[in-house]
């Protein structure tokens, strides 16, 4: 696919003048950038990333002491991190509600913290009864609430039939809300990058946004007022439906008022992505890359401070038959239910989790080298939580496969590796919640937490 | 011909004549001599047909007693899936390919897309751009373009009436009219193609399109009579998955749509078009399996010659063998269940041993098959890369393609099934240990038992000797019994109820856009009874649905 010339862009660009939600930092980042000035810490952010299928232990788990160990076959891809990385062992996914270990659970107790609902018309699409812990903690935290999250996944496909909601939700507004990650990156581009104008801010060209503003503030006033037509008629059951949908076209409306940030040494406007099919093996790494690109840049630019990265869904269903030659042509998902035994598993399933630690590698290790305001990196002022659905392919949630990265100015205790016995993930959420500000006494069911996990952050 | 009634609230004045030997056998067991009743006399024993909404009321209605007399469907606003939004937006535009929609959750390639009910930001942004994209791409002097004399602002007027009330589903009112017309003067200043992408970007993300309504209007027995145009949106839905099209539209603005004899006109108008007979294709397709099979890997040193290509042809031989029965031969949902043919082009032949034909794909008997269910396209779709599935075919069969509901495995069931899947090395040893243990038998020793009969055929369909496919099925009990192998099961599926009415089911699932609850439940039945009676072709099954008064007939849902 060509690149678009100057002029298509910028008809493009004034085609979708205004961005959507994470304009809604923009404003503040010309604050932030005042803060800077006058030395005020740079903002904290903070990124969950998943890898599916869990991992091969014997190939994550660091040897050794907690400040001196070896990281084997999986985690050294991670090697050139050690000191801005953490390892922890002995953390679990407490499950409760319906159903037993499964990706699905594991996915809904990972984000949510809480027990499992009922299923969905396909088996184990078990509902979630809690929303998940990123809404708390962007309603509350100080650092993350002035911004809107960002939930983005490069592969969406599940080895399932159905269409299941469990493995591919990102987060949960609510119980059985889901909220399902975009997929595209050309558009996650667009809808955080619409307010950079191609050619710069020239006379002529501002005169054509505010134009081209004009234009958008008519068009949506159309479709608010046929909205409140329809809230007179609706059935009772509808209104909270429109009620939301009236909220995003007011944050349609708002950010026809925003201001794109300056380009400066810390915040660069990515290259626009390509369009890519997405959802084929062939493309899953390139889509994840092109997506990594704009989130850099939107942690950078201060755009998101919250976001998840779903390399893929969980329980995926990408083929992995061309990483490496002798690899089967099992789907990851099914190939992580294979005896592990067989030599020719093992290596596949240790290659598949590698190749996914390295790309996450290179890219925390990007955000390293980009330098804040305040002289610290970017990487120093985001934690980040890498992890999976489950630990392994039997499902287990015992002994989930996590790395903290980053995080330094948050006080994160990197270059370890800490053991804990047996506790639960849901410990992990509240020292970080607490780490930004957002402190909670428990997270989930009864049992399902039982205090914040000492020694991670100093 | 029954003639239309003309009072408004009576929303079915009359029966369309299929319509009405349908329920009159169906509701009611009468015989026919198969020329037009009365509604009197099609009204039920004791009624005069004359009930709440005068005379020549409905006469299911007006007798009260029929089985479908009290089904009716929620009232329902709800947005449109993705891909019913991306399909309409092509269709207004004449674009030549529809837009992705990624958003929401969705899912393209099945009956129940999976959406979800809220529209949230980012996909709110999605559609402002695949819909500005899409405007900016249409042709908009030949959508704009004015009859011989006729002046620019009434071409302009004309243009914007028209396609925002098939937009809308709903006439346009004058307010509208007026503010459109303004978004369009505003963008005309640019230009007219301006003008026209802010006039459509108005139109298409405005929540009158976004969301399907099934409103009606109240009656006094507190039922709700749909509008015309609700009607022809439901056509729509159902034949066009798209908005309604230009006939329809047309019906609906002469308000013409509230009798079952103009109903049951449009459907046989619709059935006949090739694009819609196309579409009603895809929907018995992918109750049975869809298209998964492309992309389905398999072992390069076990299955070599399973090729992408080769997937692709046979996704395609089912789905023409499922477009043959359904619109040229006239077949009914058993002999598609029970036939001994496939579709058979060069490739597909030379995968199964059989000598190639001519040219094309051609029908042709092949020995040991029975059904479409037996079709390789589905045996290696349920399969893993290097075996046989006993869990996926049996599950497939029991719960996709008859409906029967399977419960989560409970605790401890997952971790047991993964460990004999290693220890075990034969399918049939572990549906053997599967049916031995406690914690799997509970669901197993359902869907078990339909999956061993298919062990005959390989990982990629081929019919394969030496496997053991005994099988006892215990549910449910039209099929229960003792099998040798598929085609002695298969015989008694094809003509179980729970398979007709699954069939109805999904189909009701694809046409509402969800899953069945309680509340959907009668109109399967409607559906599923309706088409029975009506001699069971498949295309009578959407002849069914389209007919059926409940797919029309809502009521408040609950709060």
């Amino acid at each position: 696919v060509s690149r678009p010339s100057y002029h298509q862009s910028r008809r493009a660009f004034l085609r979708r003048v205004g961005c959507a939600s994470a304009c809604a930092g923009l404003s503040s980042w010309l604050l932030q950038m005042e803060g800077y000035a006058q030395g005020v810490p740079a903002a904290k952010r903070l990124l969950l990333m998943t890898r599916p299928n869990g991992t091969i232990r014997s190939e994550w788990l660091p040897q050794g002491s907690a400040t001196v160990f070896t990281l084997p076959s999986i985690s050294s891809a991670f090697e050139k991190l050690r000191s801005d990385m953490l390892i922890l062992d002995g953390v679990d996914l407490k499950l409760s509600g319906v159903g037993s270990p499964t990706h699905e659970a594991g996915m809904v107790t990972l984000l949510t913290g809480g027990p499992t609902g009922p299923a969905r018309p396909a088996p184990n699409d078990f509902k979630n009864l809690l929303p998940s812990v990123d809404q708390h903690l962007c309603s509350v935290s100080p650092s993350l609430k002035s911004h809107k999250p960002l939930y983005v996944v490069a592969d969406g496909r599940v080895d399932n039939s159905k269409p299941q909601v469990a493995n591919r939700a990102a987060a949960y507004l609510g119980a059985d809300q889901p909220i399902f990650p975009e997929l595209q990156p050309l558009l996650v581009y667009k809808r955080l990058f619409g307010a950079f104008m191609p050619g710069g801010a020239t006379p002529e060209n501002l005169a054509e946004l505010e134009r081209a503003r004009q234009e958008q503030r008519s068009v949506l006033d159309f479709v608010m007022t046929d909205l409140k037509s329809l809230q007179q008629l609706a059935p009772s059951e509808a209104r909270p439906q429109l009620e939301q949908h009236a909220e995003v076209i007011r944050e349609l409306e708002k950010t026809l008022d925003s201001t794109a940030p300056k380009p400066n040494a810390s915040c660069a406007v990515p290259a626009t992505p390509m369009e890519l099919q997405t959802n084929v093996d062939r493309n899953l790494g390139a889509v994840a890359a092109q997506h990594l690109s704009v989130l850099r840049a939107a942690l950078a630019c201060d755009l998101v401070r919250f976001s998840t990265f779903m390399w893929t869904a969980a329980a995926s269903s990408a083929v992995w038959r061309d990483l490496y030659s002798g690899m089967g042509p099992e789907n990851h998902h099914a190939l992580s239910h294979e005896d592990l035994r067989n030599a020719t598993v093992m290596k596949g399933l240790a290659a598949i989790d590698h190749w996914f630690a390295q790309q996450t590698a290179l890219f925390l290790e990007s955000l390293k080298t980009i330098q804040e305001a305040d002289g610290t990196s970017l990487l120093d002022n985001t934690l980040i939580v890498y992890t999976s659905e489950c630990a392994d392919g039997d499902h287990s949630p015992d002994n989930m496969p996590i790395a903290l990265f980053g995080g330094g100015s948050l006080g994160v205790q990197n270059g370890q590796f800490l053991k804990y016995d047996s506790r639960s993930f849901n410990d992990l959420w509240l020292s970080i919640a607490e780490a930004f500000g957002a402190p909670l006494t428990s997270l989930g069911a009864a049992g399902q937490s039982s205090g914040p996990l000492r020694g991670i952050f100093g | 011909m029954l003639s239309a009634l003309t009072e408004s609230r009576l929303g079915f004045g009359a029966l369309g004549f299929g319509a009405l030997l349908t329920l009159c056998v169906a509701a009611t067991g009468c015989a026919t001599d198969g020329s037009p009743a009365s509604p009197a006399s099609s009204g039920s024993s004791g009624s005069s047909g004359s009930g709440p909404g005068g005379a020549g009321a409905p006469p299911w209605t007006a007798a009260g007693s029929g089985p479908d007399a009290d089904c009716a469907l929620p009232r329902a606003l709800v947005r449109l899936p993705n891909r019913r939004v991306a399909r309409a937006i092509a269709d207004l535009l004449n674009a030549p390919a529809v837009p992705t929609i990624t958003g929401g959750g969705g899912r393209i390639d099945t009956l129940v897309p999976g959406d979800t009910p809220l529209i949230p930001a980012d996909l709110a942004f999605e559609y402002r751009d695949v819909i500005s994209t899409a405007a900016a791409q249409a042709d908009a002097t030949r959508l704009l373009a004015c009859s011989p004399g006729e002046a620019e602002a009434a071409c302009v007027e004309r243009f914007i009436i028209a396609f925002t009330t098939r937009a809308f589903r709903r006439p346009v009112t004058d307010d509208e009219r007026a503010r459109l017309k303004a978004l369009f003067e505003l963008g005309k200043k640019v230009s007219v193609q301006r003008g026209f992408e802010l006039f459509v970007q108005a139109v298409l993300q405005a929540p009158s399109f976004l969301y399907h309504r099934a409103l009606g209007s109240a009656d006094a027995n507190g039922s709700y009579a749909l509008s015309s145009y609700e009607v022809a949106e439901k056509l729509g839905l159902l034949f066009l998955d798209s908005v309604p099209d230009a006939d329809l539209m047309l019906a609906a603005s002469a308000d013409t749509l509230r009798s079952a004899d103009a109903i049951a006109a449009q459907v046989e108008r619709l059935l006949q078009q090739p694009s819609v007979q196309a579409q009603m294709t895809w929907v018995l397709d992918a109750w049975l399996g869809g298209g998964r099979v492309v992309g389905k890997a398999k072992d390069a040193t076990l299955y070599g010659d399973f090729s992408p290509e080769l997937q692709a042809r046979l996704w395609q031989s089912k789905r023409d063998q499922i477009h043959q029965f359904t619109w040229q031969r006239g077949s009914t949902l058993r002999e598609l269940f029970s036939t001994p043919e496939l579709w058979l082009d060069a490739g597909l032949a030379k995968l199964l041993g059989l000598p190639a034909p001519a040219q094309g794909f051609v029908a042709q008997p092949v020995p040991e098959r029975f059904g479409i269910l037996t079709h390789p396209a589905l045996l290696a779709q349920f399969a893993t890369a290097k075996e046989t599935s006993v869990v996926h075919r049996g599950l497939f069969l029991f719960s996709d393609v008859l409906c029967n509901s399977v419960a989560s495995p409970p605790a401890g069931a997952v971790e047991e099934g993964l460990e004999v899947a290693k220890e075990l090395h034969t399918e049939r040893l572990r549906a053997e240990y599967r049916a031995t243990k406690p914690v799997c038998k509970s669901c197993h020793h359902q869907f078990d038992p339909y999956g061993l009969v298919f062990e005959s055929y390989d990982a990629i369909g081929r019919a394969q000797a030496g496997p053991d496919t005994r099988a006892t099925v215990v549910v449910p009990p039209s099929v229960a019994g003792e099998f040798q192998a598929a085609p002695q099961l298969l015989a008694k599926v094809s003509e179980a109820p729970e398979l007709t009415r699954c069939a109805a089911q999904r189909v009701v699932e694809y046409a509402l856009a969800r899953s069945e609850t309680e509340a959907e439940r009668c109109l399967t039945d409607s559906v599923s009874r309706g088409w029975g009676a009506s001699g069971g072709r498949l295309s009578d099954l959407f002849r069914s649905l389209g007919t059926s008064r409940a797919l029309y007939s809502h009521k408040e849902g609950s709060k």
